[in-house]
């Protein structure tokens, strides 16, 4: 009973702030994984950009190669003299070695000539390039060139004249990567762009990756630029972001550009440590043995200030619910107080006017048999009837009071001794006969024990007092109030039943409640505590017994059972 | 020309030389063809040296420089930290110190990341410069290849084949982020020299990999210098300052084309392209004053007494900077041939000897330093001994102060050359001297 309502209240603070708290971390968790999906689709997006920046690179590189393959066509006449060819190679600062394979099966090699000497790097490059030359499969237009399939290329590949034009070249944000060779070609007129068809091979030779650009002629003649690797990669790095801009960039975060042996060719970002990368992005063709490596510091996802969302409500939502519990707890208890006040109240009053109220009766009975003794006015003994009637019925109350606040405080006490139940059933009814009479009823008791028991006669008699005048309250004018007493082992059972109006169904068990007291026609105007039935209820009970409302045709019908000792 | 044919021997007449009359004016470069051996034994097939000297004429004056376009490139990885980044600051700043207006300057710094430190700009807010040159602080790994890579993009910004373009490159540690060979990196010197941009390489302290940086310079022709102490860095970023200011000639390609039967067998010290009977090779400049020269060893026939022979014609195209011209000059190579060994030896031209020798030996050094890296220590010595045999030699019959000193130099290295403690010092070394004097570097 005490523990109840802290707890109560303790429960009124825990589990909205656990409830909160739940869902909180669950809104919180969701938004985790969301921003984590959206970082991952950042990362993504970031390392596909880098990809297409390297792509354009080569788009960009085709068109120049295009066009110095034009140029070599031209000069051609109508065979490529090894003198021009070896001009070119002489003076591109992109191209390493050339070929040409020509013939009719295209594989039959044109330059380096077959039948001239060659300089010691010729013949190096001859015993390295004789595999791929042999293999003319690879001479074939991919199906799915990635190259053409790059949706966002700023000014079209073919056409360096008017990327030129275009005066991309001279803004910061595209680096002059290919001014010079795009300013030697500007030289030429504008001519329909690239003819037969061409692409890229990714050659794997000793030394390395190499990168092949073939371009066929109008004679069905390959023209093999074979780009020089340093080169390349240096042209691929000044095209990504470097210190500064990369940091700005990327943040805590790094990219690495990984060729096939795992080395790393270049880094940029500000976070440097080793360990495994978040993501990878493998390189589009002609690199598509390279991968882009996204590295940063693990579940970088900050939950610091998250945790802090979700905390800093439920800990005032938690200071404010216990506020209000502590204030609830406290208007409780003193509620509790004063209600435990007043019923001391109420039994010191009790006390009090019993004493009185014992006198009143005692002297009240002792006139009535002085004067019985002597003939005296009727009228006079009718007097101390009503006297003595309505003392009784005072003093029950006062009993009831008593006993209400004694079970409520635990503290009712049975005195079992020895008497004769149905003796003192009779006595009882006595008492009530004149005041059963005047309402009308008559009382019809068959007595059925016949035997003397050890039990609490007081209880007994509080309970048939309430019972008796409830029976005298609700039931006037409706005949016989048959009581009747039987053993069933050691329960002593003795059933009440009037002719009155009787209880309905649906109130049989709130009438047992304290302080209940049924509203209909019946109950008005008549006065009563609400607490008698409930009383007699916990005294049945209180001794082993119960009280209960039975079922029956007419009016009402109570069975009281009572626990007797050996 | 009166020539061998009269068989007058003893007259001076062996002036095999052909001077073209362009070569004579002041503001030119002047192309020099000797051979070694101008009179050759007859009736027997012998190896001869062609000497293909270049001299570059005076600049009239420092106002008529031609405008420089320079990165330097400065490592700033872990290794370089305190007095070694501090003493790179400040000889960065001396030498941007000696440029003016005219002049486009770019500093790029890299750890394990590539940062362009000063973009190129003109030198004209020289503060701003400094500052930023100031803040550098030393960290992280060495990304040698991409800072060479963006040093070369600021200098590719205001390319102008009028100006002297170069990337200075400073490093003092062995390349660990991005490609690391001298294979690769001299690739990409290979390729910025078609672009008219060479590479200088600085290599401080001990910890560089003298291969690769010799590599990247030779491939470009820039220079090459080892560095020990930190505080010889201001003196080296002057030397090499001076040589960019005093560029008078770029771009020279030397084409020889050997005739009548000559073979071309190798030349001596530098990378050349040898197609057949035709030899190409390429220099980036040539600086105020400075004669630079190529030594090809070629194969003669045999031939009678008596006759001469056209043995190559050269022919040499370069920028000149001064007329900010495209010139071509061109010469012959011619023989004669004696019974007479009084003879062959009589007309004997002693400075291409010399210079053949000298480049003979450093060779036999680049050879010795092979086998010394290949464990072979007894080989290399022995090389040594061979090249300082040959040096003693040839220094006795020519005289020549110069060969005797080279001798003293191979003795001292076979020595040395089979000391563990000392070694990465000592090949540095020889990697420098090598270097230097192959491509006949200024300092």
């Amino acid at each position: 009973m005490t523990y109840r309502a802290p707890l109560l209240l303790v429960l009124l603070v825990l589990l909205p702030v656990l409830l909160l708290g739940w869902l909180g971390l669950r809104l919180q968790h969701n938004e985790q994984q969301l921003v984590g999906l959206q970082l991952q689709t950042l990362i993504e997006q970031q390392l596909q950009s880098v990809d297409q920046q390297l792509q354009t690179h080569f788009r960009q590189l085709e068109g120049v190669l295009q066009q110095q393959a034009q140029r070599l066509r031209r000069q051609a006449d109508p065979d490529y003299s090894a003198e021009n060819l070896r001009a070119f190679v002489k003076g591109s600062a992109y191209v390493q070695q050339l070929f040409v394979l020509g013939g009719t099966d295209g594989s039959e090699r044109l330059f380096p000539p077959r039948f001239e000497p060659l300089s010691l790097e010729e013949q190096h490059f001859v015993e390295q390039m004789q595999p791929l030359w042999q293999s003319p499969d690879l001479f074939r237009p991919r199906a799915v060139d990635p190259l053409a399939q790059v949706p966002t290329s700023p000014p079209s590949a073919g056409d360096p004249q008017r990327y030129l034009a275009s005066g991309q070249l001279r803004a910061p944000a595209a680096p002059a990567e290919l001014a010079l060779d795009l300013a030697d070609s500007g030289r030429l007129e504008a001519e329909p762009a690239s003819s037969g068809p061409s692409g890229w091979i990714a050659w794997h030779a000793n030394t390395g990756l190499m990168q092949v650009y073939w371009w066929r002629d109008d004679q069905g003649r390959t023209l093999g630029f074979v780009l020089n690797s340093a080169r390349l990669l240096s042209d691929l790095i000044n095209r990504l972001p470097d210190g500064e801009e990369g940091d700005r960039q990327l943040g805590d975060a790094e990219i690495r550009l990984v060729d096939s042996r795992g080395g790393v060719l270049y880094s940029w970002g500000g976070y440097r440590a080793e360990g495994n990368a978040l993501r990878l992005l493998w390189l589009n063709h002609p690199l598509g043995s390279w991968r882009l490596e996204y590295h940063a510091p693990a579940g970088r996802q900050a939950v610091a200030p998250g945790w802090l969302n979700v905390a800093v409500p439920l800990l005032l939502l938690a200071l404010g619910l216990g506020l209000l519990g502590y204030l609830l707890y406290r208007e409780h208890g003193r509620e509790l107080r004063l209600a435990r006040q007043r019923v001391n109240f109420v039994n010191q009053v009790s006390h009090e006017l019993k004493t009185p109220l014992t006198n009143v009766r005692l002297y009240a009975e002792m006139l009535h048999e002085r004067l019985g003794d002597e003939d005296q006015d009727p009228g006079v003994l009718r007097y101390l009837d009503v006297i003595t009637g309505e003392s009784q019925r005072l003093s029950r109350l006062i009993d009831n009071v008593l006993s209400f606040s004694r079970l409520q405080r635990r503290q009712l006490r049975l005195r079992f001794e020895s008497g004769d139940v149905d003796e003192q059933i009779a006595r009882i009814l006595q008492t009530f006969a004149p005041l059963l009479r005047q309402r009308g009823m008559t009382v019809e008791f068959s007595a059925g024990i016949d035997a003397t028991l050890r039990y609490d006669a007081g209880t007994l008699e509080q309970i048939l007092n309430n019972l008796l005048s409830n029976c005298e309250k609700y039931a006037a004018d409706s005949g016989t109030l048959q009581v009747q007493s039987w053993r069933e082992g050691s329960l002593i059972c003795i059933r009440v039943q009037d002719q009155g109006p009787g209880i309905e169904a649906s109130e049989r068990q709130r009438i047992f409640e304290p302080f209940y007291r049924s509203s209909n026609k019946l109950t008005d105007g008549v006065a009563g505590t609400g607490i008698g039935l409930g009383l007699a209820r916990d005294l049945a009970r209180a001794h082993g017994g119960d009280l209960v409302v039975e079922p029956c045709e007419h009016g009402a019908c109570f069975l009281i059972r009572l626990e007797a000792q050996a | 020309m009166d020539t061998g044919i009269t068989h007058d021997w003893l007259r001076p007449f062996l002036l095999l030389v052909l001077w073209l009359p362009l070569a004579a004016q002041a503001r030119d470069v002047g192309l020099n063809l000797s051979l070694a051996t101008p009179v050759m034994e007859a009736s027997s097939t012998q190896t001869a040296f062609i000497k293909i000297a270049l001299q570059g004429f005076e600049q009239e004056s420092l106002a008529q420089r031609s405008p420089v376009n320079v990165a330097i490139v400065l490592d700033k990885s872990g290794s370089m930290g305190g007095e070694k980044i501090a003493n790179a600051r400040d000889a960065a700043i001396m030498a941007i110190e000696s440029l003016d207006e005219r002049d486009i300057v770019s500093v790029v710094s890299y750890d394990s990341r590539v940062q362009v430190v000063v973009p190129a700009t003109r030198v004209q807010d020289r503060e701003s410069i400094y500052h930023a040159i100031r803040r550098l602080r030393a960290e992280g790994n060495t990304a040698l290849f991409a800072g060479v890579s963006k040093g070369a993009r600021e200098v590719r910004k205001f390319l102008d084949r009028q100006r002297v373009n170069r990337v200075i490159l400073l490093s003092d540690g062995l390349a660990n982020v991005g490609p690391q060979t001298p294979r690769e990196l001299g690739r990409l010197g290979q390729s910025l020299a078609k672009e008219g941009i060479s590479v200088t390489t600085i290599g401080l302290g001990l910890g560089y990999n003298e291969d690769l940086m010799t590599q990247l310079a030779g491939f470009s022709d820039g220079n090459h210098a080892f560095v020990e102490h930190a505080a010889d860095l201001e003196r080296i970023f002057r030397y090499e300052f001076g040589d960019v200011m005093s560029v008078v000639a770029q771009d020279l390609s030397i084409e020889i084309h050997c005739l009548n039967g000559v073979r071309p067998l190798r030349l001596i010290g530098r990378e050349a392209d040898v197609t057949g009977d035709r030899v190409r090779t390429h220099l980036s400049s040539l600086y105020s004053g400075q004669e630079k020269f190529v030594i090809l060893e070629v194969e003669v026939p045999a031939r009678e007494a008596g006759s001469t022979l056209d043995l190559a014609r050269v022919q040499l195209d370069y920028n000149n900077l001064a007329t900010r011209q495209q010139r071509q000059l061109s010469g012959l190579v011619q023989a004669a041939f004696s019974a007479s060994e009084q003879d062959v030896k009589r007309a004997v031209d002693k400075p291409a000897l010399e210079a053949a020798v000298e480049q003979v030996a450093n060779e036999y050094s680049r050879q010795a330093l092979e086998r010394r890296d290949q464990g072979d220590i007894e080989g290399a010595k022995s090389i040594l001994q061979k090249s300082a045999d040959l040096l003693g030699s040839q220094a006795d019959t020519l005289s020549s102060p110069k060969l005797e000193a080279q001798e003293a130099e191979a003795l001292k290295d076979a020595d040395e050359i089979s000391s563990e403690d000392d070694w990465n010092r000592k090949r540095k070394e020889l990697r420098e001297r090598q270097y230097k004097r192959s491509t006949q570097q200024t300092y």
